[in-house]
């Protein structure tokens, strides 16, 4: 097996990923994009780690979980705020962001 | 076909698969437990890559924790609406669209890439390799992760705790 | 030698900077006109002394100003040379004398007005005199400019009445024309010589290593001249110059800035005589301005302004003269005729002060009261007609020799008419103001003796030059024998047209001018070239304007306008692809990796 294959389903993961991010309506489901897409970074991290025999792109996956518990718990803590203050977590609705 | 190729393929079909089920999915609990599985298989992908300490963390961590903490906030929010979540998508061609166009031009700039086929053999163990970095020459960025999730815990908590 | 000739050229400029730089003194008004007079006195002194001590050679002093690779570019210094001391002393003696005058005649100026008349004095003596002593034609502009200023500032000095403002800025402009024709001159004339330097320009002419080709480039050169000079066809600012104070016009529009033109050529002469067709225009061109401004002056009523024509007629003169590969002639003439003509307007200003009015047809009888003005007016009118043996005669001699021996023929015909009329609009002022039978309203009374002695001294001056003249025979280019007495009879002719239509009146005035219908009429009203000057100008002006105008309004506006629009235009379209939802904006970083992605294909 080589390192393309992990590469390329690290890919197909990360497209999968965007695919939910974009098409979601529900926030939650939106965050489980993005942890799907973080899952296929850290595929690529331990493949390339592997290959390359360097232990720093483990080290690295590491961060990357740890990081992503953290924002998971921040961003759900987001949306729950969020459903307070709007009474709902539909995605359409949150458009605050403009100017 | 080596024990390699078939656990991969195996882990790469039952990933790819509970990653689809995961954004198409209806019901938003079951996307959770589909979220869950894309993450042991996951983790079965690390273990496929020697790296047995980081699939321990995988399996703990995300699968245990992150899970767990999305189940909470889905029930907390049902509780709050009073009402099952029917979890829908919007502008699915769109969005597969643009996902099938990253994943189109990553596999052409992989083509063009020279990628190594055959993995160095491991010179000792791994996770003492690996805890040896992670306090010697990533110590600082080891110990500001721990100020993150202090950080991320306080945040966590003034977002999510009411007004009274 | 050097420091004396900086002397001559520094105190003025000390007194004007001690003027523009002390307020308190320049609004005392008398102690700034003391502090000028003693300058231009002491310059005055030097510029004597420096004359009366032979000159073996031309001295050259040069200090570096803008250096250049190989030698300096352009240097600064003084070219002291028999006509440039000649010109320091009529300059300085000139400007002092009507610096002495103007202390009585602008008695009734306030204090602080007094100040600024006696500090622009003050500085058009320094650049008059910088001018002079300039040895090349980088500092020669430069003065150059600085009179033209002068010249602004003392036309426009009664800047409250609008005739004078308009008559300033007409002044500015109309010599501005020439001055850009200079410019590009000067700098023609350096690209194809590599230098700015008399010495070494003189040097390649008499050693005919000038390069060829260089009339248009002389031509320019001297388009400076037709400015500075009042030649034809910019002639037109000098008698509207007559709106500055008398003393200003005698100083600066009859002795010596408009002088300046014809110095130039007298210096730069080695260099016009290297393209003889540019001799020729100027000669033509001169010999053409004496006789227009001559017709001018016949119809002129106003005592200054009729002095002015004949100024012009006079500058006219000159460059004839410098046509004719004469320019000591020219120069002679450019000194007597500063000395008289400075008398002419010092003692005309002594009869405006005295009537209060400047029209000649009001005046009458002046001579029983105002004898002394009178005298020396006589005298300036004899020298100017060129009457022996006044200074007069022996430079239009000369300047008329010199243009008969260069073959001129019209030239020559027209300059001798001139000489005719020029003793007949004289005596016609002389006739009317001075004599005739119409009393003067009023009391007047003759000048203080602080505005008598230098009309006395120009006076004598102009006897003297005259006489010493007559004794020496000096003047005397080979001119034919005849030419004395046609000069003569030709200015005996002109005085005694005047005498029977002015003072005996056996032909009325009026007769004359219907016999000479056309004429008249057209120089009353100045061959229409002040109008046609104002139309072209004018036109140029406001055809400028409305270009700019509507490239300012249609284009420039235009392009603003139509760019505001699509930018609004593009900005509220632009503003619906920013909906405020987190998901669209992941689209927008997934078509920008997409982007970097093909960028990162295309280009490796």
């Amino acid at each position: 097996m080589g390192l393309r294959m992990y590469v390329l389903l690290a890919a197909a993961v990360f497209a999968i990923g965007l695919f939910g991010v974009t098409t979601r309506r529900n926030a939650v489901g939106i965050l489980l994009g993005i942890e799907l897409m973080l899952n296929a970074v850290n595929i690529n991290f331990v493949a390339f780690a592997r290959y390359n025999a360097s232990v720093a792109g483990m080290v690295f996956a590491l961060f990357t979980i740890a990081i992503t518990v953290a924002e998971i718990a921040v961003g759900l803590a987001i949306v729950i705020a969020i459903f307070r203050v709007r009474k709902t977590v539909d995605a359409d609705h949150l458009d605050l962001l403009k100017g | 076909m080596t024990l390699e190729a078939a656990g991969f393929w195996g882990l790469a079909a039952v990933l790819l698969a509970s990653s689809l089920a995961v954004v198409l999915t209806r019901n938003l609990f079951h996307s959770v437990l589909y979220l869950a599985v894309a993450l042991v298989a996951t983790g079965g992908v690390f273990l496929l890559l020697d790296a047995a300490f980081l699939f321990g963390v995988q399996l703990l961590l995300y699968a245990g924790g992150v899970v767990t903490i999305v189940v909470f906030a889905i029930m907390l929010t049902e509780r709050l609406v009073g009402e099952r979540i029917r979890q829908t998508s919007r502008s699915l061609v769109p969005g597969a669209l643009l996902a099938v166009a990253v994943l189109g031009s990553v596999c052409v700039f992989l083509r063009r890439a020279s990628l190594p086929v055959k993995r160095p053999p491991l010179a000792g163990a791994l996770t003492a390799a690996l805890g040896e970095a992670l306090v010697t020459r990533y110590v600082m960025a080891f110990e500001l992760l721990a100020v993150l999730f202090v950080a991320a815990l306080l945040g966590a908590l003034y977002f999510a705790r009411t007004d009274d | 030698m050097t420091s004396l000739a900086l002397a001559v050229l520094g105190l003025p400029f000390l007194a004007f900077l001690l003027l523009a730089l002390a307020p308190p003194l320049r609004r005392h008004g008398r102690g700034a006109a003391l502090v000028s007079i003693a300058a231009i006195g002491g310059s005055l002194a030097a510029a004597l002394r420096l004359w009366l001590v032979p000159l073996e050679a031309t001295v050259v002093r040069r200090w570096e100003w803008i250096p250049a690779e190989d030698g300096p570019l352009v240097s600064v210094g003084l070219y002291i040379d028999p006509v440039g001391l000649a010109m320091l002393v009529l300059v300085t003696l000139v400007a002092f004398l009507v610096q002495v005058y103007s202390w009585a005649y602008l008695e009734g100026e306030t204090p602080p007005s007094l100040g600024r008349y006696y500090t622009y004095q003050s500085l058009f003596a320094f650049s008059m005199l910088g001018l002079v002593l300039a040895p090349n034609f980088v500092q020669m502009l430069i003065f150059w400019e600085l009179v033209g200023l002068c010249s602004y500032l003392l036309i426009g000095f009664w800047y409250d009445r609008p005739a004078a403002a308009r008559a300033a800025v007409k002044a500015f402009w109309t010599t501005r024309l020439g001055d850009v024709g200079f410019v590009t001159g000067i700098v023609l004339l350096w690209r194809a010589t590599g230098t700015f330097d008399f010495t070494a320009l003189f040097a390649a002419a008499a050693a005919h290593r000038l390069p060829a080709g260089l009339s248009l480039t002389m031509f320019l050169i001297y388009l400076g001249a037709v400015g500075k000079s009042a030649q034809f066809p910019l002639h037109i600012w000098l008698p509207d110059a007559m709106e500055g104070p008398t003393p200003v016009s005698a100083l600066i529009h009859a002795a010596t800035m408009v002088a300046a033109g014809v110095f130039m050529v007298t210096r730069a002469f080695p260099l016009f005589a290297a393209t003889p067709p540019v001799l020729g225009l100027i000669a033509w061109v001169g010999a053409f301005t004496a006789l227009l401004a001559a017709t001018m002056a016949c119809v002129e009523t106003d005592i200054k302004r009729v002095l002015a024509y004949s100024t012009v007629s006079q500058l006219g003169y000159m460059m004839a003269a410098a046509g004719a590969a004469a320019p000591q002639a020219a120069f002679f003439h450019l000194v007597t005729h500063g000395l008289f003509k400075a008398l002419l307007f010092l003692a005309a200003g002594a009869v405006i002060h005295a009537v209060g009015t400047n029209d000649i047809r009001e005046m009458g009888r002046l001579f029983y009261a105002l004898p002394q003005t009178g005298t020396v007016f006589l005298v300036g009118t004899l020298a100017l007609s060129g009457i022996w043996p006044l200074s007069g005669f022996f430079s239009k001699e000369a300047v008329l020799a010199a243009v008969w021996n260069a073959r001129l023929g019209v030239p020559f015909a027209m300059l001798a008419l001139t000489a005719l009329l020029t003793a007949a609009y004289m005596f016609r002022v002389v006739f009317l103001a001075f004599f005739g039978d119409r009393q003067p309203g009023g009391h007047p009374h003759d000048a203080p003796a602080v505005m008598a002695v230098p009309l006395w001294i120009l006076a004598i001056l102009t006897v003297a030059i005259g006489v010493r003249g007559a004794l020496t025979g000096e003047g005397g280019q080979s001119a034919p024998r005849w030419l004395p007495a046609v000069s003569l009879a030709l200015a005996a002719a002109g005085i005694g047209v005047a005498l029977v239509t002015y003072q005996l009146r056996l032909v009325s005035p009026a007769a004359l001018a219907r016999a000479l219908g056309p004429l008249d009429f057209m120089a009353r009203r100045r061959y229409g070239l002040d109008a046609a000057a104002a139309a072209v100008y004018r036109g140029l002006v406001f055809g400028l304007s409305r270009l700019i105008g509507w490239v300012d309004r249609y284009l420039v506006d235009g392009l603003v306008n139509v760019l505001s629009a699509w930018t609004l235009r593009a900005g509220d379209r632009l503003r619906r692809i920013q909906t405020g939802r987190a998901q669209d904006y992941v689209y927008g970083i997934a078509v920008g990796f997409l982007l970097l992605l093909i960028a990162s294909q295309i280009w490796r």
